[in-house]
Formats: C-alpha cells, sequence, structure tokens
C-alpha cells in the first residue's frame, strides 16, 4: 500500500479539525481545549474501552459497505440491516433461552447475519432483476426497518412491565464479558477483525470474489466472460447485508443485554460505514486503520461532551467534511500523479 | 363526514408541500446531470437557519435565508461532485452528515436544546400557509422554464448528452452548478416550510426522511415537476391517511403506518422502472 | 482561391507522432479526399483544424488569412465544421432541437420552436437533406441522424465541411444517398473535406486526393491522375507479406450449423433474417460483409450475449440456442471478441486475473483459487504469446494494446476449442502481431474449426478454406477458397446479384 493511503486520510482529518475549530470559535469555546479534551476522552482512562467498542461498529459496517463498493453497488442500508439484524438476534436468544450458550451463541449470531444477509438480498434481487437503483432501496429500507421494528418494541416483544420500548432481558448466559467500564472493550471486536480476514480471503482468495470484483469493474466484460450477472449482484448486495446485521450484537448482547428502541433505531453508524470504507479504500486493512481513526473522534467527541460541552453531534460535522477533504485532496493528488 | 374529508385533503396537501419543494430540487439538479441525494441535509439547514433567522430578521427574511443556507450547502455539492468530479452519491452522503451534525450541533452548543420555536406565524388562507401557493406556483414555473424556455433546453442538454453540448459552446460546469445550487435553494425552502409554518418550531432531525422520499417521488414523477408534483401528493395522501385512521379508530398501530409510503416508494419503484427513464447523464462526472 | 491551407502541421503524442510536417491544401469548392490506412494520421489532423487539438507546429490558413484555431467555437467562426464519426446528438431531444442548440432562436426567454423549425426546414430543402424536424433523434436510422448532423454544420454556416469516414456506419443505400447529398453540398458552394480509408470512395466523390501514411503526407493528386491499384500502393507503402496458409488436416463432418436465425438488434429491429450457417471440422470459415449487416449481432447469438426469437444454434449434435456464455464457453467454443477492450478483459485486473477469466472454475477448488496452479499457467502462456512485460502481476490496463490483444487471444486458445469464433482478430495490431493472430487461427484450425469474422477483406480471402457473405441478416453467397475475386466479394456484401435492387437495410 503506497504512502499515500495514508497521508490521505489524515490529512482530511486535519483539514475537518481546521474548519471544525472555526466552528468551535463561533460557539464560544476553545478549539484546542475542544481537541485536546478528544484525544483525552478517546484513551484517557475508561476512553479506551469505548473506542474499541465505537470501533466494532465501524469496521463491520465498513466492511459491508466496502464489499457493496467492489461489486458497484452503493449500500446505504446499513442502519436498517444491522438493525434487523439486531433485533432478529435479540428474538432468538429470547425464543430458545433455555438452550446453552455454547449452542445457542452461535445460532444467535447467524440469526443476525440471515436477517442482514434478507435485508440486503431485497434491494440486491431488485437491482439484479429489474434495475432498480439500489441506493433509494437501501435508504428506503432503513425507514421499513425503524418502522418495523418500532412496532414490534412497541407491542408484541415489549418488555412486560414498564413503558420503554425495549425488549425482555436477554439470558444472562449469553451476556458478553466486558472490559473497561461502562461501555467497554468485549469479544466482538475479534469477531469484527475475524471478520475483515474472510473478507479479505473472500474478495481475493476466492471465486466468488473475483467474480465480484469482476463484475463491479465491467459488468459487460462479465457476462462475456460467463459470469452470472445478476446472480452476482443480488449475492453481493446479501452478503453485505448479512455482514452488517452484525455490527449492533455488541450493543445487544454486551452493553445493554436487551434490545432498546432508541438506541437500536437511533443508530447512525450506517453512514460511518460509508466514510470508513471511503477513507480504507475498501480495503480490509484500511477499513480496520479507518475504524480506529473514526472511533477515536466518535468516542473523543462524547467524553468532550462532559467535560467541555461541545455537542456529541460535532462528530457528524467532522465526519462530513472529512467526506469532502478526503474526496477533494485525492481528486487534487490523482491529477497530479503523471 | 365532509369535514374529515376536507381535513383529509388539507392535511395532505400540506404534508405533500415540503416533498413538493425538495422533489423539485432534485428535477433541477438530476437534469442537469447531478444526483443530489444530500437534499435531507438541506432541507434540515433550511430548517433550521429558516427558524433562526426568522426569530432574529422576521418570517419573509427568514425564509429566504433558509433556502440561501440550502444553496450554500449544495454549492458545495457542487464543487465536489462538478469540479473536482467526486462521486456524487458519497458527496451527498456527506452533505447529509454535515446538515445533521450542523443543525444538532450549533443549537445544542448554543441555545442549550436541540429544537427552537419559530416566533414568527405565517398568515393562512384557507387553512394554508403562503409556502404551499409558492409551492404550487414553482411546479407550474419550473415546467415552463424546463421545458419552454432556452435555458431549460440547455440545461437538460447539459444532462442527456454533455459531450454534445461542449461542442456547442454550452458550458456544461456552468450549467450543473446553477442544477444544483437551485436543488439546494429549493430544498431549503421546503425545510423552511416545515419549520416555520408548519410546526412552527425546529427539532432535530425534523426531516425525518422526507428528501429521500422527495428523491422517490422525482423518480416516480419521471422526473419532471408534474410527475413529481403528483408523486408527493400521492405520498403526502398517504401520509395523513394516519389521522383518518386514528379518527376512525382502526387498530393500525403508528410505526407500520409510519413505513407505509416508504414499502410504498419501493414497490412503485420496482414495478415503474420499464416506463421512466433518468436523464441520460446522469450521475456520471463530465470530463472533457 | 485556397479555402484551406495546413502547412508542415506537426502533432505529437507521447507514444508516437501523429503528424510530421503534414501539408495540405484544400480549394474552394471542391471536393477533397483525406486518405490512409487507420494511425496515418488523419483524423488527428483533421482535429487539429478543428481546434480539438492544438498542433505543436505549423500554420493553419483559412480563405488565405492565417488563423489560430483553440477551440471548435474558433472553427465555426471561421466557417469550418465537422461531422464526427460517432455522432454528438441528444438522443431523446428532436431534430430541431439538436441542430439549434446553443445558437436558438428566442422569444424573450423563451425557446421559440416554431421560428427555429422553420428555419431547419429551410435549409434541409436548401442542401436537399430531408428530414422530419420533429423526429426524435433515437428513432431515427443512422443515415438520418447524419443528416441532422450535417444541419448542424450548416446551421452555422459552415462554408468548409470536414467529414469524418462518414460511409462506415451507412448501409450501402444510405452511402448512395450520401453522395447525392455531397453533389448537392457542392452546388451549394460548399467545400468538403472526406476522411476515408476506402478506395472506392475516393474515386466515386472526390475532385482531388491527399495521401498520408504514418503522419506524413505522401501525395496530392487530381483524380484524374489515379487509379486504385496507384492509390493503394500509396497508402500502403510496402508489400504485404503473403500469409502462409499450410493445411495440416482435411476437412471433416459438420460440428456446427446455424439455422434459420431470427433475432432483433438492439434497436429493436430485426438484424437477422433466416440466417443459415454450417461450419465442419478443420475448416475456417471466413464471414465477410459490411459492418452493419448482422454479423456483429450472429456472434453475440451464438456466444450467449443476445437471444434469438426462432431458429437454431447447434454444435457437435446438441442444441446450445439462447444458452448462456458460460455454458456455451464450456461446451468448447472460445470467442475472441471484436471489442477487446471493452468486453474481452478487466483493466484494473493484473494479467493473470484476466487469463483466467472464463475460465475461474478450472482454477478453483473448493471455491478457493489456487494461485500457484494460475501463475504458472500464466507464466506459461505469457512466454508462449511473447507478451511484454512478462509480469504476470501487473495490471492489464499498463500494457500496450497490442499486448492486450495478445492476453486476449492467449485466453481464448489456452482451452484448446474446439471451435473459435475471432471476431476483428486483427484490428489495432501492427504487421508482425497480425501475423502471429494468423499462425494461432491456423492452430486453432488444426484443433477444429474457425469462424473468422473480419471487415478487412484481405484477410478473409487469405485465410478461409470458405467464405460467406453477410448481407442484411443472411448469408447471401459462399465460396470456396480460391474460386471467387475481391469485386465479386464486394458485390455479394452490397447485396448484388446483378440487377437485383438493393434491399433497404
Amino acid at each position: 500500500m503506497d504512502k499515500r493511503a495514508i497521508i490521505s486520510p489524515l490529512i482530511s482529518i486535519a483539514i475537518a479539525f481546521a474548519i471544525g475549530a472555526i466552528f468551535i470559535k463561533f460557539i464560544g469555546k476553545s478549539p484546542l481545549e475542544a481537541y485536546a479534551s478528544i484525544f483525552k476522552g478517546a484513551f484517557a482512562g475508561e476512553g479506551w474501552g469505548f473506542t474499541l467498542f465505537s470501533m466494532t461498529s465501524l469496521i463491520i459496517t465498513g466492511l459491508a459497505v466496502a464489499l457493496g463498493f467492489h461489486c458497484g453497488l452503493f449500500n446505504i442500508g446499513a442502519n436498517g440491516q444491522l438493525m434487523v439484524g439486531g433485533m432478529f438476534a435479540a428474538y432468538i436468544a429470547l425464543l430458545f433461552s433455555g438452550v446453552p450458550a455454547f449452542l445457542l451463541l452461535p445460532v444467535v449470531i447467524f440469526s443476525a447475519i440471515a436477517a442482514g444477509g434478507f435485508w440486503g438480498f431485497i434491494p440486491g434481487f431488485l437491482k439484479s432483476k429489474r434495475g432498480t437503483n439500489e441506493v433509494v432501496v437501501t435508504i428506503m429500507m432503513n425507514y421499513i426497518a425503524i418502522g418495523m421494528i418500532g412496532y414490534l418494541l412497541t407491542y408484541p416483544l415489549k418488555a412486560s412491565p414498564g413503558w420503554i420500548a425495549q425488549s425482555e432481558i436477554i439470558p444472562e448466559s449469553l451476556w458478553l464479558p466486558r472490559y473497561k467500564g461502562m461501555i467497554g472493550a468485549d469479544p466482538t471486536i475479534i469477531l469484527a477483525i475475524a471478520l475483515a480476514v474472510m473478507v479479505y480471503f473472500l474478495l481475493w482468495r476466492t471465486k466468488t470474489g473475483y467474480e465480484i470484483r469482476a463484475v463491479g469493474f465491467n459488468p459487460k466484460a462479465s457476462n462475456y466472460g460467463g459470469i452470472n450477472v445478476p446472480r452476482t449482484i443480488a449475492l453481493a448486495m446479501a452478503l453485505s447485508g448479512a455482514i452488517a446485521g452484525l455490527a449492533y450484537f455488541n450493543y445487544i448482547f454486551a452493553y445493554q443485554h436487551r434490545v432498546v428502541s432508541d438506541v437500536l433505531l437511533g443508530a447512525n453508524v450506517g453512514f460511518d460505514g460509508i466514510t470508513v470504507a471511503l477513507l480504507g479504500k475498501n480495503h480490509p486493512l484500511g477499513i480496520i486503520l479507518a475504524s480506529f481513526l473514526l472511533a477515536v473522534l466518535c468516542s473523543g467527541c462524547l467524553a468532550a461532551q462532559f467535560e467541555i460541552g461541545i455537542p456529541k453531534s460535532f462528530y457528524l460535522f467532522l465526519e462530513g467534511i472529512i467526506i469532502f477533504s478526503f474526496v477533494i485532496f485525492e481528486k487534487v493528488m490523482g491529477g497530479r500523479k503523471e | 363526514m365532509i369535514g374529515v374529508i376536507i381535513a383529509f385533503v388539507g392535511s395532505g396537501i400540506r404534508r405533500s408541500t415540503p416533498l413538493i419543494f425538495a422533489s423539485l430540487g432534485g428535477v433541477y439538479s438530476e437534469r442537469s446531470g447531478v444526483v443530489n441525494i444530500g437534499l435531507e441535509g438541506m432541507m434540515l439547514v433550511g430548517a433550521f437557519v429558516s427558524v433562526v433567522a426568522g426569530n432574529v430578521f422576521g418570517l419573509v427574511p427568514g425564509i429566504l435565508l433558509g433556502a440561501l443556507s440550502g444553496t450554500l450547502l449544495a454549492l458545495l455539492h457542487a464543487v465536489a461532485t462538478v469540479t473536482f468530479k467526486a462521486n456524487q452519491i458519497v458527496s451527498g452522503v456527506a452533505i447529509n452528515l454535515l446538515g445533521m451534525g450542523l443543525t444538532e450541533f450549533i443549537p445544542e452548543a448554543m441555545f442549550g436544546k436541540t429544537n427552537i420555536e419559530s416566533l414568527c406565524s405565517a398568515p393562512t388562507i384557507s387553512g394554508f400557509t403562503p409556502l404551499v401557493f409558492v409551492a404550487m406556483a414553482l411546479v407550474v414555473l419550473s415546467h415552463l422554464i424546463l421545458f419552454k424556455t432556452v435555458f431549460g433546453l440547455r440545461l437538460r442538454s447539459v444532462g442527456e448528452n454533455p459531450k454534445s453540448a461542449d461542442t456547442l459552446g454550452i458550458s456544461v460546469e456552468r450549467m450543473r452548478y446553477i442544477g444544483v445550487m437551485i436543488s439546494g435553494a429549493l430544498a431549503g425552502l421546503g425545510g423552511a416550510y416545515m419549520s416555520i409554518e408548519q410546526s412552527a418550531c425546529f427539532t432535530k432531525n425534523m426531516v425525518a426522511g422526507r428528501g429521500f422520499i422527495a428523491l422517490a417521488a422525482m423518480i416516480f414523477g419521471g422526473w419532471t415537476p408534474f410527475g413529481a408534483l403528483g408523486a408527493c401528493l400521492l405520498f403526502g395522501f398517504a401520509d395523513s391517511l394516519q389521522t383518518i385512521i386514528q379518527t376512525f379508530g382502526v387498530a393500525i398501530p403508528p410505526p407500520i403506518i409510519q413505513l407505509l409510503p416508504y414499502l410504498l416508494t419501493i414497490v412503485i419503484l420496482a414495478s415503474a422502472v420499464k416506463r421512466v427513464r433518468p436523464p441520460e447523464a446522469d450521475g456520471k462526472p463530465y470530463e472533457r | 482561391m485556397r479555402a484551406i491551407e495546413l502547412r508542415d502541421i506537426t502533432k505529437r503524442f507521447p507514444n508516437v507522432i501523429a503528424n510530421d510536417r503534414v501539408s495540405l491544401e484544400v480549394e474552394e469548392n471542391e471536393v477533397h479526399a483525406l486518405v490512409g490506412e487507420n494511425g496515418a494520421g488523419k483524423t488527428t489532423l483533421m482535429n487539429i483544424l478543428y481546434g480539438l487539438y492544438q498542433p505543436d507546429e505549423g500554420n493553419i490558413f483559412v480563405n488565405g488569412k492565417e488563423v489560430k484555431i483553440r477551440s471548435p467555437y474558433d472553427a465555426i467562426d471561421h466557417g469550418i465544421g465537422m461531422v464526427h464519426q460517432h455522432f454528438t446528438l441528444i438522443s431523446r431531444f428532436n431534430v430541431v432541437e439538436n441542430i439549434v442548440l446553443g445558437r436558438e432562436s428566442k422569444r424573450g426567454f423563451l425557446f421559440d420552436h416554431k421560428e427555429s423549425k422553420r428555419r431547419v426546414l429551410e435549409l434541409s430543402k436548401r442542401f436537399g437533406l430531408k428530414t422530419d424536424p420533429d423526429a426524435i433523434i433515437e428513432e431515427l436510422s443512422v443515415g438520418e441522424q447524419q443528416r441532422v448532423e450535417i444541419l448542424k454544420v450548416l446551421y452555422r454556416d459552415a462554408k468548409i465541411i470536414i467529414m469524418d469516414e462518414p460511409t462506415a456506419v451507412l448501409t450501402p443505400q444510405e452511402i448512395e444517398e450520401l453522395y447525392g447529398i455531397i453533389d448537392f453540398l457542392k452546388r451549394g458552394g460548399k467545400t468538403i473535406i472526406f476522411i476515408t480509408h476506402k478506395l472506392k470512395e475516393v474515386m466515386r466523390v472526390a475532385d482531388r486526393v491527399t495521401v498520408l501514411r504514418n503522419g506524413k503526407t505522401i501525395a496530392t493528386m487530381e483524380k484524374s491522375e489515379i487509379d486504385t491499384d496507384s492509390l493503394a500502393r500509396m497508402i500502403v507503402g510496402k508489400e504485404i507479406k503473403k500469409v502462409e496458409n499450410i493445411r495440416k488436416g482435411g476437412v471433416g463432418e459438420k460440428i456446427f450449423e446455424v439455422k434459420n436465425l431470427h433475432a432483433l438488434g438492439p434497436r429493436g429491429n430485426e438484424v437477422l433474417k433466416g440466417l443459415n450457417l454450417e461450419i465442419k471440422k478443420g475448416e475456417i470459415v471466413g464471414l465477410a460483409g459490411v459492418e452493419g449487416n448482422g454479423q456483429k449481432e450472429l456472434v453475440e447469438v451464438i456466444t450467449g450475449l443476445r437471444k434469438c426469437f426462432e431458429g437454431s444454434v447447434s454444435f457437435n449434435e446438441t442444441e446450445i440456442t439462447n444458452r448462456t456464455p458460460r455454458e456455451i464457453k464450456e461446451r468448447g467454443i472460445a470467442h475472441i471478441p471484436a471489442d477487446r477492450i471493452g468486453m474481452g478483459m478487466i483493466m484494473e485486473f493484473s494479467l493473470y486475473e484476466n487469463l483466467i477469466f472464463g475460465l475461474q472454475k478450472d482454477f478453483t477448488s473448493h471455491g478457493v483459487i489456487k494461485y500457484d496452479k494460475t501463475k504458472e499457467y500464466a507464466k506459461r502462456v505469457v512466454e508462449e504469446f511473447d507478451v511484454r512485460p512478462r509480469n504476470v502481476e501487473a495490471k492489464i490496463k499498463k500494457l500496450s494494446g497490442g499486448n492486450q490483444q495478445k492476453i486476449v487471444l492467449a485466453r481464448e486458445m489456452s482451452t484448446h476449442p474446439e471451435l473459435l469464433i475471432a471476431n476483428q482478430p486483427t484490428r489495432g495490431l501492427d504487421v508482425g502481431a497480425s501475423e502471429f493472430v494468423y499462425e494461432k487461427i491456423f492452430e486453432a484450425r488444426d484443433n477444429g474449426a474457425v469462424l473468422l469474422v473480419s471487415s478487412d477483406l484481405d484477410e478473409i480471402i487469405d485465410l478461409s478454406d470458405r467464405i460467406a457473405v453477410i448481407f442484411d441478416g443472411g448469408i447471401v453467397a459462399g465460396y470456396e477458397r480460391g474460386k471467387v475475386t475481391q469485386e465479386q466479394l464486394g458485390y455479394n456484401m452490397m447485396g448484388g446479384i446483378k440487377e437485383k435492387e438493393v434491399k433497404n437495410g
């Protein structure tokens, strides 16, 4: 991987910080204090824990989006896919709560993957069969997921006493251990890294991955080359959704031990996945690194909110600027090459 | 009974209005060849800025500044996609992130909360505020502009075949900038309508996906102003079905009703795709 | 007076000198043909005249005055118009809109459609260019579209009209109509520069001819001074090595048959109208025909890239009609596509990834790609076909066009196909590479059979054991090797058998 691949994201972040500083001054705070607080928050004490925790979801959605990109597809629906993945996994966990953990856990993980995969398959299928633009469909699927799960958590699956839209508590046998604090690091980070390795292997070492990439580069030639293009597109979207289905596994099984409507349905990490895939150049290693950078910002901003009162939504703002800086910087640099 | 129907129609039209603005915006942008999924973010900033500016300067300046804020955000999209030829979807996503971030972060940091009440009140004529009429007028005006004027012809040529337009002396870049900025202004107006005239306040994330529904309406409407109007009315009325259903006490839970417009969109897109086609060069950056 | 003079124009590109001190003189109101092979520099020269490129050296004179042409708008200002080989029309707009775009008649802000239409009709009548002003471009035939392109040029008061290979995309009848239009334009006082590589056209329309070869001007002559033979010699410049066609085995039984094939083309009209064709083992069947008579679609149907709605395709006694490309490949039919760059390879993939393209199943076990096997095979093939550079990990987009094509060729031949379909196999290749391709085609014949589709008549005549002529979606004539002349073939390709009317395509 050439040097440029590492420099671009860093420069983009630097630019974003610079522009962000203007806005911080505008609301009457000190940029230096703010950024110091962000970095401290990401690492100091319990901060590490949340950084790793966020990193997990970012890696997962980043991988999902990147897989789609490799096939020329824009999966903007990672939010919806993680929602149905998480919800279905929790449902299975509650349904079979008697089953011992060593059997149930794999089943539950598989349920998340299956549900997310199904949610991704639908736009993939529509695209492959009818050429329907997956951007709009995946976005719509996000809102359908919100509606569906919102309903489930307010009526049939709601925890019996109380008014909060949330599910029952998941059996303790499935509670994943946590380190470093309230929302700390948990084993799902290992799952995320394992997924990254698997995605790498899939894309560059298997026939399926070869075909996915071929279709992404040139569907016409792929057809000539005997690849079943519609099937590959549907498969790629389904795989993308399947991966995304795991993105909130840690929230549900390691942190809250239940599905909480406000938390699950407020997930925004699907968009962050786009950022991560972009910065990481759709390569698993790049995605891990980009996820780390973004996780630092995310958890740092959350901590900074308590410390010096910069709202955590500043993170979204930074993210937007990072994307623009990155994209423009890349084009400018690309023009200078040769 | 008549009263219910009138209320239903009125409510439907009011709910379509933000969609109409944004959808029209989408038409201008895509007709010039630039996909704009950042309508959502542009509506949000329009909603926010118009309330704040309205409280300080008054109703009309507030609305105009709301439109301007949308235009500025759109300018960023244009710079990224037209001048730097960045991927239009990615840029749109970034616009949405910016919009969401800005409209949450600034109010919370400056005012300590994320809802801002609007101190302006707009006059109503038979239950409709002025922007509703503006929206309808804009639909007719847009049809005229796009299909009967020289400007419209050139704008569309740039979205169909930029190479041809270029060889005939039309500036592809300029036309696309104009198309995108108009879409920002209109989306901003849509947001302004929502915050000032519809709910008299701004709350975080109040646009709630309408920017995306507007996109779907644009596609369903065949990228034409009247088509978009029809589709937006359809969605608006579907939305207002909620009230009717509650009035009649039918027990469909609110979250399910809320997801109907999105489901409807998918169904329509999946079936209508064979009939309508986007502008030929939609989504592709142009390089000499 | 001289309408155009180009003096000592030189234009360099990274790999080649496209124009090397080229000079051209075009008299007013003449039809001047600019001829040469592909790559001779004709289009580059005209692009310079039209302002799309800037010359590195040299001067341009229009009507005796020196001018600088920095862009097409400058060219248009000087009265120069160009009808490109690839049309720049807006498919969904109508004729009037396309013609007047950029110079519309207005009433305030409004587009004055009525006035524009009137002016277009007037122009079309004046120059004999029949056209329906309200028709949408994508519904027009290629010939009709070309007329719109010409009207576009005339609408901007062009006095000098450059036509770049205008007949490349026309049917025989449309070509005749174009000749008529050129006569009309000439009578209307226009000057025409006509780029072509077809000798017959030169003899038919030109007043004077300039020959370019390898970027240099070779000669300029009056039409009365030339004939096709001397012209051909000037264009090519040397003797082409005769191809050694030594047959190793005899001709066997029929292995491939197409019966009564009917299929629709990309515009929805019928392009294959009951086509019949047979290929026997051990023979090379050459398909001769003017581009646009169905050969592209025939190859697409045979290889599974297009559906036919009637008729059958069978190979080795099995029906393969409307099967998928993968199934057809697996049965032993290999396809070297005409568009190697766009369709035959994946630019972003490496050499070895391209070499297994279409064959990936053979290099996979349990879903995983066997890299040692792949790289070994790739290295072997790259040696055998002399691909440079030899690095199999390099991305194919880094290779030269000729080497890229070798990869496609190598891949298709490495499967030892029973039937090789070679579509324009030497297009874009230099003489050395072409010879190599011919050797490989003979090899393929020894292993099975070859269907050769080519617009290069010499190639067809030299290589084929049997020649079939395709015209208007059907096979209209067939000849054994050595039993037919170029003239006879050309005649058949135009659909002519003595006095029979040329059917409208």
